[in-house]
């Protein structure tokens, strides 16, 4: 794992949200276990998938990478610096490499502001422009990388005059135009509709090559993930169950909790069909984590031994999950 | 009409009142649904496969309008019934479960009272029949039966969509209409809601239409697919013809722009451009502008649905060429 630098590395976060009381709450001093001591390297080029359920904790870590959440506990560090450090002018500058693409295009962009307006923001708000015009032709640059040309056309809109697709390629544009050199996308095509998808991904892909840029890239697609990224986490209840290969995830999944979600899913060919639910129930909530191994209750193989909870091992090749099951194969 | 025609749908047109005019959201659609059958209707939003739904129920919102055809189930044409006769369809012949209706419960009211209403507004039955009935419903969709005390915020999605489709079953309609059903759920939910309409199916008989954008769903569940584009049905036909040879260009790009579990990871292909203005004349083929097998003919003379095999019909000039490919 060492040969390979990381970008990012985080160590034994925790992410808790204290429950908020009403008048006659007995539930004092409880808090949901977003993030729940998690471990986890962001390597320099990679694409790297979060994957799980609602709830599982994907967009809390993302909001954390983001820093746009402190941590409860743990450190995470950004190329070897801490990324909460009190410096505020080095924070300042940390918190430059890393931009975000979000979910919604229809929300994440300011609907008074123009086109221009919008993407220019990180300089303005960064005061990296040197001056109006320079302004003007770094965003006319990010605009022709993201494959809205000529800019001339979109920079006076305002984002009501463009389509799902457009805005998305608008809010990606605003991500890279202060060349930072991670992007997280948070759920970044599951607005959009399944034909403009493809072209948002071959985009992202494209630029990622062109610009030297690493991913963190969270979906609950499982075939969006494998074919985006080049290592795929699961999480379940604030923790990561399985890490490896994408490919290798999903051909040889070993955690229980990843064989359910790609069992789950649907498949693109109607000859493939399948019966027969592995998995019984839903995601707990994660006020009260199961003790143990958090899958036990759902697990269809759970035995004794899981009332200890499991730590990542290493099942094959740069692949790791959490499970008893998977020491006993390797 | 056959016996086992449930519903029959002929040449129907909806428009929406816009100040630019028409907007022709569902302009010329005909279909067949028989019994016992799930009909995937597909296509990307603002297709109009929404409209086609509420047209067949006649719950179109304000501004929108049936201009012309017909909708026949079990050969009484809905559109020349008045809304008291439409009221008595409703729910005991035909009943839909919105797009987001896991957030239609009303909160402040146990989910037993809400199917209730649903019961006794169609139906004259006694009070203990009612709870009975509830109780059924509730075990059919995988629920505890004691759960009906409950209120919406103390089920999960998974669960609030069973009570959905629990209050969509109440009075025993021959026709379900599902708007997106799984979209906000997770995979894992996603898949044991398919599955329980699919026992449903199979036990109860009842004949579905299935809106999706999601091919994947439409793959796993239904019998026959119908691919709608600005208004149109541009193929239809048997699941398997249509996921193994499709004929029409539009449904071949959707197709091939999914990324897939198997196999390596080839570049995507995409649709590019977007969606004609349906406020505007729009080119004599409506994909015309975003098809890559477009020639002179597309633009001036519009292909119609035709059936080209057993159980396929395709509305392209080009189709014999596209299917050898």
């Amino acid at each position: 794992m060492s040969a390979v630098e990381s970008l990012v590395v985080i160590r034994s976060v925790k992410k808790l949200f204290p429950v908020r009381r009403g008048l006659f709450d007995r539930s004092k001093g409880r808090f949901i276990h977003a993030v729940d001591g998690l471990d986890i390297e962001i390597r320099k080029g990679e694409v790297l998938s979060l994957v799980g359920e609602s709830g599982c904790g994907k967009t809390t870590l993302a909001r954390l990478i983001l820093h746009l959440l402190n941590p409860t506990e743990g450190n995470i560090t950004f190329d070897g610096k801490d990324l909460f450090s009190r410096n505020k002018g080095e924070m300042r500058k940390l918190r430059q490499q890393v931009q975000a693409v979000f979910q919604d295009p229809y929300a994440s962009l300011d609907p008074k502001k123009t086109i221009l307006q919008v993407v220019a923001e990180p300089l303005v708000v960064n005061r990296l422009n040197k001056n109006a015009l320079d302004l003007t032709k770094r965003v006319r640059e990010s605009l022709i990388a993201v494959g809205l040309s000529p800019p001339e056309l979109y920079i006076g809109k305002f984002p009501y005059e463009l389509s799902g697709g457009q805005r998305q390629r608008v809010a990606i544009a605003r991500a890279i135009v202060i060349n930072p050199r991670l992007i997280v996308a948070d759920e970044p095509v599951s607005m959009l509709d399944v034909s403009i998808r493809a072209e948002i991904l071959m985009l992202m892909l494209d630029l990622k090559r062109e610009l030297n840029l690493t991913y963190v890239f969270i979906t609950h697609d499982l075939a969006v993930a494998r074919y985006v990224s080049d290592r795929m986490a699961v999480m379940y209840l604030g923790k990561i169950v399985e890490i490896g290969p994408a490919e290798e995830v999903c051909a040889r999944p070993v955690h229980p909790y990843t064989k359910a979600l790609l069992s789950a899913l649907p498949s693109a060919d109607p000859r493939a069909r399948h019966r027969g639910v592995q998995v019984k129930g839903e995601v707990p909530n994660a006020i009260q984590i199961p003790a143990g191994c958090r899958f036990r209750p759902r697990c269809p193989y759970a035995f004794e031994k899981c009332a200890e909870e499991p730590q990542l091992v290493k099942v094959g090749h740069d692949h790791y999950a959490a499970c008893y099951l998977g020491e006993e194969i390797t | 009409m056959l016996e086992t025609n449930v519903l029959e749908v002929t040449d129907l047109r909806t428009y929406y009142k816009t100040p630019r005019g028409p907007l022709k959201a569902v302009d010329g659609v005909s279909f067949t649904l028989h019994k016992g059958e799930i009909l995937g209707l597909v296509g990307e939003s603002g297709c109009g496969k929404t409209t086609l739904a509420l047209s067949v129920v006649r719950l179109l919102p304000p501004g929108a309008r049936i201009v012309s055809g017909k909708i026949s189930l079990h050969n009484q044409d809905i559109l020349e019934m008045n809304e008291e006769k439409m009221k008595g369809i409703r729910w005991k012949k035909m009943s839909i479960i919105f797009q987001g209706a896991l957030n239609s419960l009303n909160p402040v009211l146990p989910v037993k009272e809400q199917i209730a209403e649903a019961i006794e507004a169609h139906e004259k039955t006694e009070q203990n029949n009612v709870a009975e009935r509830i109780s059924t419903l509730f075990t059919a969709v995988g629920l505890e039966p004691t759960r009906q005390e409950n209120y919406p915020h103390e089920f999960s999605g998974g669960m609030k969509q069973r009570v959905m489709i629990a209050m969509a079953l109440a009075c025993n309609p021959e026709l379900v209409i599902a708007d997106e059903p799984t979209t906000a759920l997770d995979v894992i939910v996603q898949y044991q809601i398919l599955d329980l309409i699919r026992g449903l199916r199979d036990k109860l008989q009842i004949s579905m239409i299935l809106i999706t954008h999601d091919l994947s769903v439409i793959a796993e569940l239904c019998d026959t697919v119908a691919v709608m584009y600005a208004g149109k049905i541009v193929e239809f036909g048997n699941i398997f013809e249509i996921f193994e040879k499709p004929k029409h260009p539009y449904t071949r790009a959707l197709l091939k722009s999914i990324p897939k579990m198997e196999g390596s990871r080839t570049r995507l292909l995409f649709i590019s451009g977007s969606v004609p203005d349906l406020t505007r004349p729009t080119p004599a083929c409506r994909f015309y502008d975003r098809c890559s097998y477009a020639q002179k003919i597309c633009s001036e003379v519009e292909p119609s649905l035709e059936q080209v095999a057993a159980n396929v019909s395709v509305a392209c000039h080009f189709w014999r060429q596209i299917e050898k490919q």
